[in-house]
């Protein structure tokens, strides 16, 4: 996959291409939902603001930048959507759902139940925008750079946030680990 | 890297969504296309409104120019018919043969 392979995308997308549309969606989805995931702790909840983020996505497929990389894109939309979704109805659903959405997940991933869940919850207790540069950088494989165009912050602070937000889940791990 | 954090990444990159989703594609499709007939339906209701107002404001003048030649009548009813049939969330351009009529009709009210 190359920037070049998402430039024609894009290019068809603006001519009205529903199967452009189609193979954007292919192509990011695991990104952009596993970003929104880590971002708000329940699975549903992030699947529907990765849909509208998609949606967003089509419509104002006309103002995306051709130098700028569609994966930092998408997901710049996706955290302007999660963001206003926290503010209004979102940290509610979130508490309730989360815990019920991971253990109902069959798929461990490698990764022990008490692990994860440890991480989880560290990641929650997080502020949004260091939740945001942990799970970028640390996730979704995000350049510092990027992932400061995506959330709007400076290089320095995006820096700190994943220094900091590292060290949180490593001691929240370490938690786990002596209780072992 | 330590234990610690291969576990911290396992952990972090545990559940990941599947690669190729159906679900969710069709998902965002079917939002796409709700979003689209409603925007149309939006459209039709607004130039069935705009044009209802236009015909009863009108209504007189339309009748005079009627008046004048029998075949003015066709190009009400194909003007009342554009108006109609966005009515269900249909645009002109799905109507199959649509052009062509409007270009019959041209060349037969305008030899």
């Amino acid at each position: 996959m190359t920037g070049d392979d998402d430039g024609a995308l894009i290019a068809a997308i603006r001519a009205g291409s529903e199967r452009a549309f189609n193979m954007l969606v292919d192509r990011h989805q695991q990104a952009v939902r596993m970003f929104l995931r880590r971002l708000l702790g329940s699975d549903a909840d992030a699947d529907d603001i990765a849909q509208e983020t998609f949606l967003t996505a089509w419509t104002y497929a006309r103002s995306f930048r051709n130098e700028a990389n569609v994966r930092t894109w998408l997901c710049g939309i996706a955290w302007r959507k999660a963001r206003a979704a926290q503010r209004s109805w979102f940290r509610r659903r979130a508490r309730d759902g989360a815990y019920h959405d991971r253990l109902s997940s069959s798929d461990t991933g490698g990764a022990a139940i008490e692990d994860r869940l440890a991480v989880r919850n560290a990641l929650l207790s997080l502020p949004l925008p260091q939740r945001a540069a942990v799970t970028l950088c640390l996730v979704c494989g995000f350049s510092h750079s990027e992932t400061a165009a995506i959330i709007g912050a400076p290089v320095g602070t995006v820096k700190s946030h994943v220094v900091r937000g590292r060290q949180h889940l490593r001691e929240a791990m370490e938690r786990v680990y002596e209780r072992s | 890297m330590s234990d610690l954090d291969a576990r911290l990444t396992a952990a972090l990159r545990a559940d990941a969504p599947s690669a190729g989703d159906l679900r969710f594609r069709i998902g965002v499709l079917a939002r796409l296309e709700k979003r689209q007939f409603r925007r149309r339906v939006v459209q039709a209701i607004a130039v069935a409104v705009v044009a209802g107002v236009l015909v009863a404001v009108n209504a007189p003048a339309i009748n005079a120019w009627m008046a004048v030649d029998a075949r003015r009548l066709w190009i009400v009813a194909l003007v009342a018919a554009l108006v109609m049939f966005p009515l269900p969330g249909l645009t002109i351009e799905t109507l199959p043969g649509a052009r062509l009529l409007v270009k019959v009709l041209r060349v037969w009210l305008y030899p």
